[in-house]
Parts: structure tokens; sequence; C-alpha cells
């Protein structure tokens, strides 16, 4: 990027001077994403609301501090990094312990309307279920990279990792990703059962 | 989102299966904002320079010697500010009243100040004057429902006992007139019975008065008076 300033600084430096239409629109900008980043990591919609407010809030009061060397997007998901960090250790257990609350699928369209959608709830459910067993850089990078779709260079520099142990933590995830759900669908067993821990091992 | 990524990417990457790919896939379709939490979102900037300027009133009142606020002594606030801080910790020693649309940092913030400042025991008379307000609130409330109902009730009450006054007022009515007509009638009918029995005493007397006469008029001094001779051997001495 070199000394060229994002254009996301100049709104920053509106909504630093208290501009209402700067903030909304920096709200319009990373609130959808933010609130996606904050569900994958909470165990809930409410906490994911909460974990989102708190994002905004630390975005707000560190506005001033904003060069524009990236986007303000990249930028506000390396603030949240602690809070979102935080956040999956504190939940960790109970969605290990748990499956995620129901209300995590009500947002899904047409929830009872077919077989279809009900498959799909309990397919989140799994996957949740899932990643809640596996370690937290492990399931972090998964969460990261595979469904919320950043690129390896974000996730590096979300996790403040170097690139190829993103790489390396990728592929272990994925493998004992793979292997939980393999131990899962081969058990036969029910959804609500536990999920055994992975017995293949990154190479 | 793994279908996003460039192939490049991908490659050196253990390799998902089919299954693996559309979970991942499911698992990663994106919400909508929640159009609440978008709405606390955009009232974010006020509510922190609020709660900001609340907590730097706080911090100045006990820099300048509201202390007092730690130990059991009666509180002083004679300052508008210093109220509005009293108000804040109050809200804050009540989780719940935080607990909707405030971020977590703003309420663990407001939280630590509600647990810096103990909480002081209201005067005894103030707790007396509370509750006799409430009392007397309950009782006027259920003072009022009941006289409604008593009103209601002696309303209704008084509207069937004129109704069935009126009703006797009716009967009674109907009967003296029903009884008049009957003692009418048995009057006109005694009249006429009088009248009758006057006649035929009267017819009778008469006809006695003419028996009478008609036998005084056979005697002596009958036919004397009526001119005419007397008979021989004929009694003078009639009765």
């Amino acid at each position: 990027m070199g000394n060229v300033a994002h254009p996301d600084l100049l709104l920053a430096r509106r909504a630093v001077k208290n501009d209402p239409r700067a903030w909304e629109e920096i709200v319009g900008l990373l609130g959808e994403r933010v609130y996606n980043l904050a569900l994958r990591f909470a165990g809930s919609p409410g906490e994911a609301e909460e974990l989102t407010q708190d994002v905004f809030l630390r975005l707000y009061r560190s506005l001033g501090q904003y060069r524009g060397e990236v986007p303000l997007l990249a930028w506000s998901l390396r603030l949240s990094r602690n809070l979102c960090i935080d956040h999956w250790r504190h939940h960790q257990k109970r969605l290990a312990s748990e499956a995620p609350g129901e209300e995590m699928f009500e947002f899904l369209p047409g929830r009872s309307d077919t077989h279809r959608e009900t498959e799909r709830e309990e397919e989140r459910r799994l996957i949740h279920r899932a990643l809640a067993g596996m370690s937290e850089t492990l399931a972090t990078v998964v969460v990261l990279y595979d469904l919320e779709g950043l690129t390896y260079d974000e996730i590096a520099e979300f996790l403040e990792v170097p690139l190829g142990t993103v790489k390396s933590r990728l592929n272990r995830a994925r493998h004992e990703l793979v292997a939980r759900l393999d131990a899962f669908f081969g058990a036969g067993a029910a959804s609500g059962g536990s999920l055994p821990a992975s017995g293949q091992e990154s190479a | 989102m793994t279908l996003h990524h460039d192939e490049d990417e991908n490659e050196n990457q253990a390799p998902l299966d089919e299954r693996t790919r559309r979970l991942l896939e499911n698992a990663a379709a994106p919400r909508a904002l929640p159009a609440a939490l978008r709405s606390r979102l955009l009232a974010l900037p006020a509510t922190a320079e609020a709660a900001d300027e609340e907590v730097r009133r706080y911090e100045r009142a006990r820099a300048a010697g509201l202390t007092a606020v730690r130990s059991s002594a009666p509180l002083d606030l004679p300052s508008r500010s210093e109220r509005a801080i009293a108000g804040w910790i109050a809200a804050a020693r009540r989780p719940a009243a935080l607990s909707v649309g405030l971020p977590v940092a703003l309420r663990s913030r407001l939280l630590g100040i509600g647990r810096a400042a103990p909480k002081k025991p209201l005067p005894f008379w103030l707790i007396d004057v509370r509750y006799a307000a409430a009392a007397c609130l309950i009782l006027t409330l259920v003072s009022t429902v009941l006289v409604e109902d008593a009103s209601a009730l002696i309303g209704q009450r008084a509207t069937e006992v004129q109704a069935a006054s009126q009703q006797w007022q009716t009967r009674i009515g109907e009967s003296a007139v029903s009884r008049g007509e009957e003692a009418l009638a048995g009057v006109t009918r005694g009249w006429h019975r009088g009248r009758q029995a006057l006649f035929s005493r009267a017819e009778g007397v008469r006809d006695l008065f003419e028996e009478k006469l008609r036998i005084f008029n056979q005697t002596e001094l009958g036919r004397r008076l009526a001119g005419e001779p007397a008979k021989p051997g004929e009694n003078h001495g009639n009765r």
C-alpha cells in the first residue's frame, strides 16, 4: 500500500469528529461482517450481539488511532481479535458440553418448512459441536478461513502469527475436523451424542 | 466461503471431501444484521459518551472528597451532578437495569462504580414513609375498586327496586280500581235492590192502606164520613 492512505481513513476521521453519518456508514460497512464473525465465536445470537457491541465500542474508542494502512474492516477485525478469542474461550466448554442454543438456528429461512431445512440445522449443529471439541488455535483458523472466508494474510494479521503458521494450522485443523465428522457419521450416532476425540493427527 | 478462496490458497491443504465441504458452506451462510442491534450500534457513540461523562463526574466527585460514599455516614448530595452520579451508582447496583442494550464493557465499568460505592441504607423514616405511601396507594386502589363495585351494585339494586315499585304500584292501582269497580257495582246493585225493596214496601204499605181504608169505609163511621146512611143495628163504635 505504501504511503497511500486507504479511503476509509477519511470516513474514520469524520466519525472521530462526531459526524453521525460517518458512524452510520461505518455500521453499514462493518456491521454484518462483525456480527457474523461474532456469531462464530459466541455461543448464541444474544451473546453475538453483545460481542458485536463490544467490538464496535472498542472501534469507536480507537478510531482516532486508525492511520489508513489497511482497510477499516481488516483493522476492525484486528481490534476484535482479543474480544473474539475471549468469547471463544469463555464458551468453548459450554459448546462442547451441549449443542448450540436453539436460537442459533432461528434466523435460518424456512426453519420448519421443509425436511431439508431441518437437515441443514442439524448440519450446522454438527459443525459447531465438532469445532467446540477442537483446540482453540485450530478451531479459530477453521472459523476464520472456512466460515468467514478470510485470506491467509488476513488470518495471519488477525491472529498475529506468521503466514506459514496459518497454513499449517489450517492443514491440521481440517484433518481433525474431517476425522471428527467421519467419527460422527461412522458411529451413526444420533444428534446430541458427543463427538469422539480425533485419532488422526497431522503429518 | 471455502469456494471463495483462490485455488492457489487451497493448495497444499488437507483435501476436503464433499460432505465436509458442504457442511462448512452451510454453516458459513451469512446472517443479516438484526435491526435492533443495528439501532443500538448507531446509538453507541451517544451511549458511550453519556456513560463516560457520568464516570468522569463520579471520579471528579471522589477526587473532590466525596469519599463519604464509602462510609456509612449520611451522604449529602448538594449538587445536581452528584445526584446524577448517585443515580448511576444506584443503576449500577441493579445489573438487570443495565442488561438491555448496553455493551458489556460499558456495563462492567458502571458496575465497577457500583461496587466501589457501598450501599447506603435509607433512613428509617424514609422507609416508613415509603411503606406508608405504598400502603396508602394500595388502600386507595382497593377502596376505589370496592366503592366503584358497591356503587354499581347499589345503582343496580335501586333500579331493580324502582322497577319493582312501579310494578307494585301498577298492580295495586289495578287492584284498587278493580275493587272500586266491584264496590261500585255492589253499591249499584244494592241501590237497585233497596229501591226495589222500597218500592215493594211502599206498594205493600199502599195495599195495606187501601185495604184498611176499604174496611173503614164499610164501617158506619166510614159511611157517615162518606155521606152514606148508616145501616140499622150497625155498631157505631167501630174500631
